[in-house]
């Protein structure tokens, strides 16, 4: 259920200053967005104003100007350094920023006081109230900046925009030098010394309480470590792992808020946080989220980051996302983010980064975390980044085209754990790094699944170890797939949970290195000489090649399958130059379930002033990554691409459970692709759509996005079935699928739950209203998620009503 | 060299018509001045160069309000721009007074230009040098072979024998290039500092040329492993390091414009070898250009 909508705006749309002019501004989000907001609680409307200079450089005079975000492009290039001299159509925009409008007016704080003014009045006069958003953004893009840039250098500490040496991102620890110029809150000066939590925190308990401001939001990291954008960071500098600093560095991060909240003890705190995840934060930058949820009060956790936006990289946004919701701050629910527009680089996300697609709707949208009763908890708070365009425009198109893909997507939330859970060590990894012990293995494990998403595996659902056994005891796992990092076994607890269920007939998934003991027994493995480098294999039959990096992949890989091992299926194993052979992928049978295993490699490079990881050349390196799809393959869970070469980028696929539907969305990367499917039920035959059938798979040509509902599930011999919305004709019924091509088949129907003893099944129906004809023998049975129809032996065209 | 303002006396302007024909430019002239019979007041400025060279006596020459000693074997070249005036502090001082117009030995200017950018001051858009730059104009100890040369030049002006115009454009060339090389030689023996700083302002502004060490040590006149070993010294880098960091990071801030190709940039910047460009952006950047082209163009975040 959404109790809050953020509608995120720029000043540029308020470029006439009239209070005429401005109410006209707000009369025209109101009813752009009403259509969304109407049933919501809550109505927020966040500014960005500027970058938070704002609030830094407040004196408490209404009449001072300050410098406002009214550039297209970067707003103090001189982070750059010298720029050489060109014509400004030579230069991008991130070098030489331009006016939005000839005629950009200039603001002071009275005039922004004054657009908040009319902006509640607007609302109230329609009945709504809202709730109003200053924003703080650490990085040089949006205003000019003297207090960052000129005055306060030493704030700047991060190399965020790269490359190699642009200390150009606000880091929160910082420390301010003396300053004797007079602040809201520090009318003295700033002192030598000031922390700059202490600082921001009394600036803007001042400036939000004198212009009307109701909460903060902490833009782009800021509070969340050094390098927000990176894999390194304070921590990790590519190349090597420095434990002895983690606990400073952890002080250090909750001292800023320790500080920011002495100040600012009242005022509710939403977060855009970093753009990695939870794993990847602390081993690179220490940054103590679980310490920041639970003592830090009326904080808000952060929502999903703009990766696909920004490049496609789904794997991070939805890795990263799981990671930081699978604990949330006590009674918090937690945001999701969607990027329409951008008000400074001349780009509208919704237009042409996504291309009007929604898949950074529906995937994200299909993803839950179970919470401590093992409840699924789907985010409660929707934001838009922004309302508004570079040109302070307002586009109809956007709201008229998004709101439908929203309200569609909140149609079918996951409402039950879906078919892959992950088990996130939460507690583990932030006690690994506090304690300095094996920081590689929970940068490993992060990255790991980042790229496993990236190559199609699928999982929708995270719940935390400290949730796990509410989870099991509610029944929300049952035979799903667990999926977790093989360090969650270092918890004797969970270790025994883990074990428990796959006795009982369900199926683990464990990635990365083994050290514990006892959880190799269980795989049938032992430890052997370490190997790495170029490594050899062989995969499915086919020969390949593997980089094994220990420093990014959490050490060699050092195992072999135990001497008189039973119930093995060995999925892939390496070779080293020596000749020394190691397992790398297998399953084990155990009890009713099955237990699998994937070494894992992170396929990549973080070269010197690279942001970001380069994946090896997959013409070249096998991604070992793609070995969880296969294990999950042998789960029931089959996700196949069919590609033309090893090159081609792979789909992104996330499966979740609605209203006891499947509902598979997808980002076709390359449309070159082909999709196999199968999932336990059978081959998945979605609504309105065409399939072949081979071997048990059913064969798809995915658009770039899609959301597919699936309720009809088919085992069969090579043929085409179809699955039709057939109109309902009769008032009794709401809706009808008709499933045609069936041959000797069996088909499984997930009925909506209400309707498992009243859903009609009719074979080679006649004419409406269908109440006669030939009804095979429905078997109803119970699968982990709900209820399950199964007709055998069917031939023709099915009708299936409720 | 100490600061003397004594500048509030008279000025005096002196046309090239009233020294010499159009048609050569050129004069020398042995003069002797006692302190009766020279105003140190009067500011003079000419149309034309002037080349003075001290044979006997001492006292200041005051150039622009700063002075300069005046001994036997001094030289000082005297741009149009200067205003100058003597102070004699013996019984009487000796000079050669050499004046020319640029012209006069502008056919070999270009071919010279490159030598220490000394010859570019004759050029008709030079005006304002800066007072560190102008000092590389007044030699102190000018040696045997200036003092030679110049007599050549007397020798030759007086006697008119044939050919004699093109004998003096060519011992003109000989003392300024003599004159260039003192120096630069002064500059890298009195002010190692100057030197290594004047190697780096060259780099800065010249990366773009074909500058190697063997001529950028014949520009400030030191042998070139004397040129690195002070250098190394002063920035803690190799002479070739600086040009290639300048080189690349010049090749940076272009790549951020698209108008330019990976090719273009390259040779636009100074290297003359694409792979050996290729090679050393990535040891720097850790990637290649065109990789770190893409990147700048992923710095666009969404907040």
């Amino acid at each position: 259920m959404i109790k809050n909508i953020t509608l995120e705006v720029s000043l540029k749309p308020f470029y006439d200053l009239s209070d005429t002019g401005i109410a006209k501004v707000c009369e025209k989000i109101y009813f752009q967005w009403l259509p969304l907001f109407k049933d919501v609680d809550i109505l927020s409307i966040m500014f960005w104003t500027a970058d938070g200079s704002e609030i830094l450089e407040y004196t408490g005079n209404m009449d001072d100007r300050f410098e406002w975000a009214k550039y297209i492009g970067v707003a103090n290039p001189e982070v750059y350094g010298k720029i050489e001299e060109l014509p400004i159509k030579q230069l991008s925009i991130h070098h030489a920023p331009r006016l939005y409008r000839e005629d950009a007016p200039e603001y002071t704080y009275g005039d922004l006081r004054r657009v908040l003014q009319i902006m509640r009045r607007v609302f109230a006069a329609h009945g709504r109230e809202i709730r109003l958003g200053a924003t703080f953004d650490p990085g040089p893009e949006f205003a000019k900046s003297p207090f960052k840039y000129q005055d306060h250098q030493e704030i700047c500490m991060a190399d965020t925009l790269g490359q190699g040496d642009l200390k150009s991102f606000v880091c929160c620890y910082s420390i301010l030098k003396a300053d004797n110029k007079s602040y809201a809150g520090f009318p003295d000066g700033i002192e030598e010394g000031t922390p700059l939590g202490k600082f921001l925190g009394r600036q803007a308990k001042h400036f939000c309480a004198d212009m009307g401001f109701d909460y903060l939001w902490l833009s782009n990291g800021f509070g969340f470590g050094l390098e927000t954008w990176g894999a390194t960071g304070a921590v990790f500098d590519g190349e090597s792992f420095d434990a002895s600093s983690c606990g400073e560095v952890k002080e250090k991060i909750f001292r800023f808020w320790t500080e920011l909240r002495k100040e600012l003890p009242d005022l509710p705190i939403e977060n855009r946080g970093t753009n990695l995840s939870t794993g990847m934060d602390l081993s690179s930058d220490v940054v103590p989220l679980r310490e920041i949820y639970a003592e830090v009060p009326g904080i808000a956790p952060p929502p999903n980051s703009p990766w696909a936006a920004l490049n496609g990289d789904f794997g991070m946004e939805l890795a990263g996302w799981m990671s930081h919701i699978a604990e949330l701050p006590s009674n918090s629910g937690y945001p999701f983010r969607f990027y329409t527009h951008d008000p400074w680089f001349i780009n509208s996300p919704w237009l042409d980064r996504y291309g009007r697609n929604p898949h950074d709707i529906y995937m994200p949208l299909s993803i839950t975390r179970l919470d401590e009763n093992g409840n699924p908890m789907a985010p409660d708070h929707i934001e838009f980044l922004t309302i508004d365009n570079s040109y302070g425009e307002l586009p109809d198109q956007v709201p008229d085209e998004v709101i439908p893909h929203i309200k569609a997507a909140l149609a079918s939330i996951p409402d039950t754990a879906g078919p892959v859970i992950w088990l996130y060590p939460f507690d583990e990894y932030h006690d690994m790094t506090f304690a300095g012990e094996k920081l590689e293995e929970v940068f490993f494990g992060d990255w790991f699944m980042r790229s496993a998403i990236n190559a199609g595996f699928q999982v929708n659902t995270v719940v935390s170890t400290r949730n796990f056994k509410a989870a099991l005891d509610s029944g929300a796992c049952r035979n799903n797939v667990i999926t977790a990092p093989s360090a969650v076994a270092d918890t004797p607890e969970i270790l025994e949970l883990l074990a428990e269920f796959v006795t009982n007939g369900g199926k683990v998934l464990f990635y990365g290195p083994i050290g514990n003991d006892k959880l190799k027994s269980m795989l049938g493995l032992t430890e052997a000489a370490g190997v790495s480098g170029e490594l050899e294999g062989i995969v499915n039959n086919k020969s390949i090649k593997v980089l094994h990096n220990p420093l990014y992949s959490a050490g060699e890989i050092d195992t072999v399958v135990a001497p008189g091992t039973t119930d093995i299926e060995l999925i892939a194993s390496v070779t080293a130059a020596n000749g020394s052979e190691r397992v790398i992928a297998l399953t084990r049978k155990n009890g009713k379930g099955v237990f699998g295993w994937v070494r894992g490699t992170n396929s990549f490079t973080i070269k010197r002033g690279g942001r970001y990881p380069d994946m090896h050349d997959p013409a070249v390196w096998f991604h070992p990554e793609t070995l969880m799809r296969t294990v999950l393959g042998k789960f029931g869970y089959v996700c196949e691409f069919d590609c033309r070469n090893a090159s081609q980028e792979l789909p992104v696929v996330v499966s979740c459970y609605s209203n006891n539907a499947l509902y598979v969305s997808a980002y076709v990367r390359d449309l070159n692709t082909a999709e196999r499917l199968r999932y336990p039920e059978g081959a998945p035959v979605f609504v309105q759509t065409e399939t072949w059938l081979e071997q048990g798979q059913a064969l798809y040509h995915l658009p770039k996005a899609c959301h597919l509902e699936c309720r009809v599930f088919v085992e069969m011999a090579d043929g085409a079935v179809k699955c039709r919305e057939y109109c309902p004709t009769t008032p009794e019924v709401s809706r009808r699928l008709e499933v045609s091509g069936l041959n000797n088949a069996t088909v499984r129907f997930r009925p909506e739950p209400g309707y498992e003893h009243s859903t009609q099944i009719l074979k080679n129906p006649g004419c409406a209203p269908f109440l006669k004809g030939d009804f095979p023998e429905q078997k109803i049975e119970h699968d982990f998620t709900g209820t399950v129809i199964t007709c055998r032996n069917i031939t023709g065209t099915l009708l299936i009503s409720w | 060299m100490s600061g003397n303002n004594t500048g509030g006396g008279r000025k005096l302007f002196f046309p090239a018509r009233k020294f010499f024909f159009s048609e050569f430019p050129f004069s020398i002239r042995r003069m002797r001045h006692t302190p009766d019979d020279y105003d140190e007041s009067v500011r003079c400025r000419r149309e034309f160069w002037k080349i003075i060279y001290v044979i006997s006596g001492h006292g200041k020459k005051i150039i622009n309000e700063r002075s300069y000693p005046l001994e036997p074997g001094s030289l000082f070249v005297i741009h149009p721009d200067d205003a100058t005036t003597f102070r004699i502090e013996s019984e009487a001082i000796e000079i050669y007074n050499i004046l020319f117009m640029p012209e006069l030995i502008s056919t070999g200017l270009n071919e010279l230009k490159n030598d220490f950018d000394f010859f570019s001051i004759f050029g008709r858009d030079f005006h304002s040098p800066d007072p560190s730059y102008r000092e590389l104009l007044y030699v102190l100890d000018s040696g045997r072979e200036t003092g030679s040369l110049i007599n050549k030049l007397e020798k030759e002006y007086r006697q008119e024998a044939p050919n004699y115009r093109n004998m003096i454009k060519l011992y003109l060339q000989a003392l300024l290039i003599n004159i260039s090389r003192l120096s630069a030689g002064k500059i890298a023996r009195k002010r190692k500092d100057g030197a290594v700083q004047y190697i780096e302002h060259l780099i800065n502004e010249h990366f773009r040329e074909d500058l190697t060490l063997e001529l950028l040590a014949e520009k400030v006149g030191i042998s070139g492993s004397h040129l690195c070993r002070i250098f190394k010294e002063h920035y803690h880098c190799t002479i070739t390091e600086r040009l290639l960091e300048r080189r690349l990071s010049c090749a940076a801030a272009m790549l951020r414009n698209d108008a330019l190709t990976v090719t273009e940039i390259c040779f636009e910047c100074g290297f003359n070898n694409l792979s050996y460009f290729y090679r050393a952006f990535n040891n720097k950047f850790g990637m290649p250009p065109r990789k770190f082209r893409k990147n700048l163009h992923c710095i666009d975040i969404l907040p």
